[in-house]
């Protein structure tokens, strides 16, 4: 039994069956082949070169289902596989001048492809994932590894392996044989996250190298509740699992049920969601709104930002499924860990403090404003919030107000119906911010706290870099601290705070949440359920004396001993949560 | 063997640029034609059937791209091209 240390991206647990998924670094090795063989090289490249354009072609339909029209980029890809001159002439020399065997041929010449794009100024270096992702499909093919399109090959109860998958592997996957994902890099917004919470089932990411000694076909636990992943369990570890597992299935059936502690202290429950998959769900749920769209997902997998009407159309069906309940809808998101194509963020040296979030948007003013023009439209259509990122301080919420103000200026011109007071919030995601609460609160109509990065940025770690991963703590007294001011500046400027990082939708912290003060959370849909029964075993009385405690704690260790102590003994912590 | 040059030339006027998308339809379009069709900007040029060489002009708006094609169908590639260009990749 071995168990590797990854970050939850998406909560739950499952038991499957490890699939390796091939990755870009295979292995490849340099064979030369004999000069009678050449002949039978080329054959099999320029077959797998057929293969794998009709694979990509078969994903149109596929992707367009699970992703959003991406065939922008498909037929990017086929062109690159039908290029004579710069890619499949020059591959088949290798093969017949250098006798390279097929898919050392294809390696070496992507690497030369991929080496001269980097030295070139954008856009060009954007087109490199595109290469890899068609080098990787074509070694596959050569070397008779399942390819993860193949869909139908998938196992039952798969468990995911790989090192991130590219949009199209995502959303290519046979879902309902998909348990859950592990992945060595990616982040909470890579596709495999975005995927796995919009399923339901759990995924890590940020395992790092260490996954390369999972072998396929072994038996393994994905635990979203601790961010392990546990291969070859043994038979109590397996038992212990599987009880959980049914407990959760248990709970997975019928309405969230009521979020009221038992001294009757109300706690709204919202849902947060990437698309607009599952709106519907989400009302008949019976949960209070829509904490957090996210609209990254808009933007993912096209060549171009969205128009302004196509964005009015999704706010607006959004807005009308959820009518009357609250729908917060943050404004574009990109930079550090998110990445798109139109935006260049990923190329600082320190991208989580450069060019992101609202920072980004004010330097993509164009893009900013279609989005806020789209949203001041579709306010009219149901009860609409607007939610910007990363909020520094008054001033620049300020900045951003101002762009709305613009942009209704803009629409009142052109004479289009839009709503004019829509609440305006800010997200909570610095500690300069938490400290500055009072004043943000004197323009801000809400505020939602982005509790990864607040954690992210007080604590100074990276929770998808492996080597500090286990210092990433939402517990830190530091960080609870900064969560108290901002918990108080609200209740003095009687405005609304809403936790909507990953940590309100942990139920070990549940309690301690409420204990600070905080009476709405926001979190994926498949966590409602659990977090709306941890809110009807909460005392509010024990809930704050067990805040108090953790707030004046030295450190994150002491602090998590009172919240072990609070749920009762540490090693029935697993199955006691169930 | 020197068959006779179909030239024409057109502006660029798509705000992003000769990006992926665009740069896939020239390339598309190019492949409907026997015509062997170059694209010139200043003294580079591509093959517009080769989408890398396309790509890697790197044309922005405003770019000047003109045409060359000869063979049998030069002045149909030549022709759908430039309106290819023209209409701004239907952006």
């Amino acid at each position: 039994m071995e168990r590797l240390k990854g970050i939850t991206v998406s909560d739950g647990i499952a038991r499957g069956v490890a699939v390796i998924v091939g990755s870009v670094d295979r292995e490849v090795p340099e064979v030369q082949v004999s000069r009678g063989q050449v002949p039978r090289e080329l054959a099999r490249f320029d077959a797998a070169v057929v293969a794998v354009a009709a694979e990509i072609e078969t994903l149109k339909e596929a992707t367009r289902a699970a992703l959003g029209d991406v065939s922008e980029i498909i037929n990017t890809y086929l062109a690159f596989l039908g290029d004579e001159i710069s890619i499949l002439r020059p591959i088949r020399r290798l093969i017949s001048e250098d006798r390279s065997e097929a898919a050392s041929a294809v390696v070496r010449h992507f690497r030369a492809l991929t080496d001269e794009l980097r030295g070139l100024p954008e856009p060009l270096p954007s087109r490199i994932p595109d290469l890899l992702d068609i080098q990787r499909r074509l070694v596959e093919r050569l070397q008779g590894v399942a390819a993860l399109t193949l869909a139908n090959k998938l196992p039952k109860n798969s468990v995911i392996i790989a090192d991130d998958l590219t949009p199209t592997q995502a959303a290519s996957l046979d879902r309902s044989r998909v348990v859950g994902f592990a992945t060595a890099h990616g982040g909470p917004a890579s596709h495999t996250a975005i995927l796995a919470r919009h399923l339901g089932i759990p995924a890590l990411v940020g395992l790092g190298s260490a996954l390369g000694t999972v072998t396929a076909g072994a038996t393994v636990i994905v635990d979203g509740f601790f961010g392990d992943l546990v291969v070859a369990p043994d038979a109590a570890t397996l038992r212990n699992a599987q009880s959980r597992m049914r407990r959760l299935q248990q709970k997975a059936h019928g309405e969230v049920g009521e979020a009221c502690t038992r001294d009757g202290t109300q706690i709204e429950l919202h849902g947060n969601i990437d698309s607009d998959l599952g709106a519907r769900e989400l009302k008949s749920l019976g949960v209070s709104g829509i904490g957090l769209h996210r609209t990254e997902y808009l933007f993912l997998g096209r060549e171009h930002a969205p128009s302004e009407d196509m964005q009015l159309q999704h706010y607006a069906r959004l807005l009308r499924s959820m009518a009357p309940r609250p729908v917060v809808i943050r404004t574009m998101d990109f930079g550090s860990d998110k990445w798109d194509p139109r935006i260049q963020a990923g190329r600082e040296p320190n991208p989580a403090l450069g060019l992101r979030s609202l920072r980004l948007s004010f330097a993509y003013g164009d893009i900013f404003k279609t989005q806020l023009r789209a949203l001041l439209r579709a306010g009219v259509h149901g009860n609409a919030k607007v939610l910007f990122p990363m909020v520094t301080d008054v001033e620049e919420f300020g900045r951003a107000r101002a762009a709305l103000r613009d942009a209704m200026e803009e629409l009142r011109r052109e004479g289009l119906p839009f709503r004019e007071d829509l609440p305006v919030g800010a997200m909570l995601e610095l500690p300069a911010t938490a400290l500055l609460a009072d004043s943000l609160f004197a323009e801000a109509d809400f505020v939602s706290i982005g509790s990864n990065d607040l954690i992210q940025y007080a604590l100074a770690v990276d929770r998808t870099n492996p080597e500090v991963a286990a210092l990433f703590v939402p517990h830190h007294p530091g960080v609870l601290r900064l969560m108290q001011l901002a918990v108080q500046a609200a209740r003095t400027a009687r405005k609304s705070i809403t936790v909507c990082g990953e940590v309100a939708g942990m139920s070990r912290y549940t309690p301690l949440l409420i204990g600070l003060g905080f009476t709405s959370l926001s979190m994926a849909p498949s966590r409602l359920r659990d977090i709306a029964e941890a809110t009807r075993a909460c005392n509010v009385p024990a809930c704050r004396e067990l805040a108090e405690a953790m707030l004046a704690a030295p450190g994150p260790l002491a602090a998590d001993k009172l919240l072990d102590a609070f749920h009762g003994e540490r090693p029935k912590r697993a199955t006691r949560r169930g | 063997m020197s068959a006779p040059l179909v030239r024409a030339s057109v502006t660029l006027p798509n705000e992003q640029g000769l990006h992926a998308r665009p740069s896939a339809m020239i390339v598309r379009t190019a492949n409907r034609f026997q015509a062997v069709v170059t694209m010139r900007v200043g003294e580079r040029s591509a093959d517009c059937k080769s989408i890398m060489e396309v790509l890697m002009l790197a044309s922005p708006r405003g770019t000047l791209l003109a045409f060359e094609a000869s063979g049998m169908d030069a002045d149909a590639a030549v022709q759908a091209l430039t309106t290819l260009v023209g209409s701004g990749f239907g952006e």
